[in-house]
C-alpha cells in the first residue's frame, strides 16, 4: 500500500494523512495560542474575559483547520456551503437566541461594562441589582442582595442599560435634615461637619458639603452631601445618618415635626364653655 | 520605662495616657490591649515565650482599603527646577503585636492611637482612595513626637521639570514601604522626582533615614504584593 493509494473516490492515502496532519497540527497550534494568550492576558483581563477570548481563538482557528482539510479531502467547499447555506437557515431560526447571546457574550468581553465582582443594576430602576459573580459566553451570573443567584442571558445585558456602582473607585450620598427655625443653622453645620470629620470613611476630598437647602414649611432643610468609597459607601450611610440626629439632639438642636398654626375668624366656643353656658 | 516596640518576654506590660497592654500567662497567654473606647482579649497557645510589637505601615485601619498613604503638607513646599529639597514631616502609625515565631507573619492584633481617615487622590473615576494624613513640612527632624502616633518621614524631593514646581502632597505606596525604629523614634525615608506635567514618582527607601535603627515587619508587603509587572512606585500623575 503506496500513498497514491486510493482510498475512497478520488482521495488517496497521501490527502488521507495530509488532512489529519493539518488538523493534528491546527488542534496544537490552536492550543498553544490559546496558552500563549492566556499568559499575555493574565493580569490585564479578568479570568473570565480571557477565557472567552481563548476559547473564541481556539474555535475560529479549528474551524478554519476543518475548512482546510475538507479541501484536502476533495470535499465541494462551495456544495458544503450551499448545504450549510440551508442548514444555517435550519439552524439559525432554531438557534437565534443562542447566537445572539453568543454575540452579546463577545461583545460584553471586548466592551467590559463590568467585572467580576462588581455591583451592577441591570436594567431600569426596578432591574436586578447585584454582585457580578460570572460573565460566560452566552449568560452572565448575578448574586442579589437577597443571596439569590440570577442567570440572565448575554443579549439581555447586552442590550438594557447597566448601572455599575464600582465603576468610579468614590461615590456620593446625601441626606436631607430639618431643623427648628427657633435653631441656629451655623450651629446645626458646624456640629454635622463635625461628626463627618470624625467618620473614616467619608472622604477628606471631595470635601464634604453642608447648607442651608430650603426654608420649610416647617423646617429649615439642611442638605448633607458625603462623598465615600464605593465598595464601603452603604454602610457610612446607614450608621451616619442615625449619628447626626444624635448628635444634633445632644447639642440642643432638635428636627421638628411637620406643624401648621391656624386662625379662626370668629372665636371658637369649646365643648367646656358649652356645658358652662347650658348650666 | 522600658520600650514598646521590639521582642519582649512573656508577662509584660505597657500603660500609657491612652494605651493600656498586657500579656500574662496563666495557664494559656492572655493578652489584653485597651485603647479609648475599645478592648481585645485574646487566649493564646504559643511555644515562644515572647512577642513582637512593631511600627507597622498604616494602611491597615479601619480596614485594608487601600495601598496609598497621602501626606497633605500644611504649607506648599517650592523647588527650584533641577534643585533638590530635603525636608521632614510626619506620618500615622499603626502598631502591630506579632507572636514571635519563625515566620512571625500574621498579626495577633493591630491598633493605631491616631485618627483615621480617607481621601481621594485625583478624579472620581480613575483617581486612588488613600489613607489621609497631614503634616507640617519642616526643614529639621521633627522633635517631641510621640512614637506611638507619630513617625518621622524624611523625604527627598527633586525637581526635574523645566519649571518650579510647588509641593502640596506626597502620596506612597504600601508596596514598598519600609518603616524602622529605635528607642525614641519611628521613622521611614521617601524619594519624590517630579517630571514634566506636575506629575511625579515617589518611592520609599529600604534604608533608615536615621542611624543605628531597627527596621519593622512589613506586613503589606508579605500580604499583597502586586501584580507581576506593576510598579512598586506610586505614579502622581493627578498634580503635586
Amino acid at each position: 500500500m503506496t500513498l497514491d493509494t486510493i482510498v475512497f473516490g478520488t482521495v488517496t492515502l497521501q490527502d488521507l494523512v495530509l488532512s489529519f496532519i493539518v488538523i493534528f497540527a491546527s488542534v496544537m497550534i490552536a492550543k498553544g495560542i490559546s496558552i500563549r494568550l492566556k499568559k499575555t492576558l493574565k493580569g490585564k483581563a479578568s479570568e473570565d474575559r480571557i477565557s472567552v477570548i481563548s476559547k473564541f481563538v481556539y474555535i475560529l482557528f479549528i474551524t478554519a483547520a476543518l475548512i482546510v482539510a475538507l479541501s484536502i479531502l476533495d470535499f465541494r467547499i462551495s456544495g458544503l456551503l450551499v448545504a450549510g447555506g440551508f442548514l444555517g437557515i435550519i439552524l439559525g431560526f432554531a438557534s437565534q437566541s443562542i447566537v445572539s447571546n453568543l454575540i452579546s457574550g463577545i461583545f460584553l468581553t471586548f466592551e467590559k461594562p463590568f467585572q467580576v465582582n462588581d455591583v451592577i443594576r441591570l436594567g431600569n430602576e426596578n432591574g436586578t441589582v447585584g454582585m457580578v459573580q460570572e460573565i460566560k459566553i452566552i449568560s452572565t451570573t448575578v448574586r442579589t442582595f437577597e443571596g439569590v443567584h440570577v442567570r440572565i442571558p448575554n443579549e439581555k445585558v447586552f442590550t438594557g442599560n447597566i448601572t455599575n456602582f464600582l465603576e468610579n473607585v468614590a461615590r456620593r450620598f446625601e441626606y436631607l435634615v430639618g431643623i427648628r427655625y427657633k435653631d441656629d443653622a451655623e450651629e446645626a453645620i458646624k456640629v454635622i461637619k463635625e461628626l463627618i470629620d470624625e467618620k473614616p470613611l467619608a472622604l477628606k476630598n471631595p470635601a464634604p458639603q453642608v447648607f442651608v437647602e430650603e426654608l420649610g414649611n416647617s423646617a429649615v432643610q439642611l442638605r448633607v452631601r458625603v462623598w465615600a468609597p464605593s465598595t464601603d459607601w452603604f454602610q457610612l450611610r446607614m450608621e451616619l445618618l442615625r449619628e447626626i440626629k444624635k448628635r444634633l439632639e445632644e447639642n440642643g438642636i432638635q428636627i421638628p415635626f411637620d406643624q401648621r398654626e391656624v386662625w379662626f375668624r370668629n372665636a371658637l366656643q369649646t365643648e367646656k364653655e358649652k356645658k358652662g353656658k347650658t348650666k | 520605662m522600658s520600650q514598646l516596640y521590639g521582642k519582649h518576654e512573656v508577662p509584660f506590660s505597657w500603660d500609657s495616657e491612652n494605651l493600656s497592654l498586657s500579656v500574662e500567662k496563666d495557664g494559656s497567654v492572655k493578652y489584653k490591649r485597651i485603647t479609648g473606647s475599645e478592648t481585645v482579649e485574646k487566649d493564646i497557645e504559643m511555644k515562644k515565650n515572647s512577642i513582637l510589637i512593631h511600627p507597622i505601615e498604616p494602611l491597615n485601619l479601619p480596614k485594608e482599603l487601600t495601598s496609598s498613604l497621602m501626606i497633605e503638607l500644611n504649607k506648599p513646599v517650592v523647588v527650584d527646577s533641577g534643585a533638590k529639597k530635603r525636608l521632614y514631616a510626619t506620618f500615622p502609625l499603626e502598631i502591630a503585636v506579632f507572636i514571635d515565631t519563625q515566620q512571625n507573619k500574621k498579626p495577633l492584633d493591630i491598633f493605631s492611637l491616631t485618627k483615621q481617615k480617607y481621601t481621594l487622590y485625583g478624579d472620581v473615576n480613575d483617581g486612588t482612595i488613600c489613607k489621609y494624613w497631614s503634616s507640617d513640612p519642616q526643614d529639621e527632624p521633627p522633635e517631641d513626637l510621640n512614637y506611638l502616633e507619630e513617625g518621622i518621614l524624611e523625604l527627598a524631593i527633586e525637581n526635574r521639570s523645566k519649571e518650579w514646581q510647588e509641593v502640596h502632597k506626597v502620596v506612597l505606596s504600601a508596596y514598598d514601604m519600609s518603616i524602622f525604629f529605635d528607642d525614641e523614634k519611628v521613622a521611614m525615608s521617601a524619594k519624590m522626582t517630579i517630571r514634566e506635567g506636575e506629575t511625579s514618582e515617589t518611592s520609599v527607601n529600604d534604608k533608615a533615614p536615621f542611624e543605628g535603627m531597627k527596621k519593622a515587619s512589613e506586613i503589606y508587603r508579605r500580604k499583597k504584593m502586586p501584580l507581576k509587572g506593576k510598579s512598586m512606585k506610586f505614579m502622581m500623575e493627578s498634580g503635586i
